[in-house]
């Protein structure tokens, strides 16, 4: 195999690698060197990549895998789990008030989220993954997968209800 | 009539039991219509989830550094091989066989005969001169008897 089959092989799936790495490791430079570890590792061992009869929920294990270990490891002691990736604030205050009212409150419930339910809902909400892919990719059975679902999606949206009520009255 | 599809549709997806489709109907629908307030949240959620997923992984893939230098193994021949060099290097006996030391004293030493021969080629040139002395002396004696 080239590398440009390579390439070819990951290029649908490697945006869903790099938005799981960062949902795990929270920071851009942290998830693009994840995914860049993890395609090397895919290229090391590509004479079985294509015996896989699907190579993207492996690679996508992968890659919750190996940022879940980076995680742990004592490497990611000085790593602080920050969202520290501003959007520009050139915008009118106006509307960002009105923009971030809602939607990055929704990012910020989605990092406070238990690990399992923040990827249950990335997989699913976010990249719209079958729940049997899901389940390959996590390791864990489909029932456990719904209850992690409807408890992530129902504590955003308590959360967000309270939310709104505050800030309406 | 759509308001109330849309309201058992959310009620199973809060459940975890709409399907992909489901969903994708449930996005579609909160992308295009304004909601009231009781509606707001799921709309704030599709939203979010939207832009999610719009962010892509922009660095070029490189899984394949230049060619020969990808291997550890490869690593250790290089390292070998330079120790080998510089091992060589020192141990080689220089052109003729000698040491530098061993250079800078026999070039010494032949400075020192050089100048040894000439103090000796002095010295002859000085005895030559003497045989004026015994000229000298021969012509004393005929006067001294």
């Amino acid at each position: 195999m080239t590398q440009e089959d390579f390439v070819e092989i990951i290029a649908p799936f490697k945006d869903k690698m790099y938005r799981l790495a960062k949902r795990i490791l929270v920071s851009n430079d942290e998830a693009e060197d994840a995914v860049q570890e993890v395609l090397l590792k895919l290229w090391k061992g590509r004479a079985r990549i294509e015996s896989y009869k699907k190579p993207e929920a492996f690679a996508m294990t992968m890659t919750k895998n190996y940022c879940l270990d980076r995680l742990k490891s004592k490497q990611a002691g000085h790593l602080t789990i920050v969202h520290s990736n501003y959007a520009p604030s050139s915008e009118r205050l106006q509307d960002q008030i009105e923009a971030n009212d809602g939607v990055s409150i929704v990012f910020k419930l989605m990092e406070t989220l238990p690990e399992q339910q923040k990827l249950v809902l990335q997989l699913r909400d976010v990249e719209h993954y079958e729940f049997k892919e899901i389940a390959q990719i996590l390791e864990m059975n489909e029932t456990a997968i719904r209850v992690a679902l409807s408890r992530a999606r129902k504590t955003i949206r308590q959360a967000l209800i309270k939310q709104y009520n505050y800030g309406v009255s | 009539m759509e308001s109330v599809k849309i309201k058992t549709l959310l009620d199973s997806y809060l459940e975890g039991t709409t399907t992909l489709a489901q969903e994708n109907e449930l996005r579609n629908y909160f992308a295009s219509t304004e909601v009231g307030p009781e509606l707001a949240p799921y709309k704030a959620m599709f939203g979010e989830f939207s832009n999610l997923e719009a962010e892509t992984y922009n660095k070029p893939v490189v899984v394949q550094k230049a060619g020969f230098w990808q291997k550890p193994w490869q690593y250790g021949i290089a390292a070998m091989l330079v120790v080998a060099l510089g091992l060589a290097y020192f141990m080689s006996p220089t052109d003729n066989g000698y040491t530098e030391e061993e250079k800078l004293a026999i070039a010494q030493y032949e400075k020192f005969k050089e100048h040894m021969a000439m103090i000796s080629g002095e010295l002859n040139n000085g005895i030559e001169e003497m045989v004026y002395l015994t000229e000298f002396e021969k012509a004393t004696d005929q006067f001294f008897k």
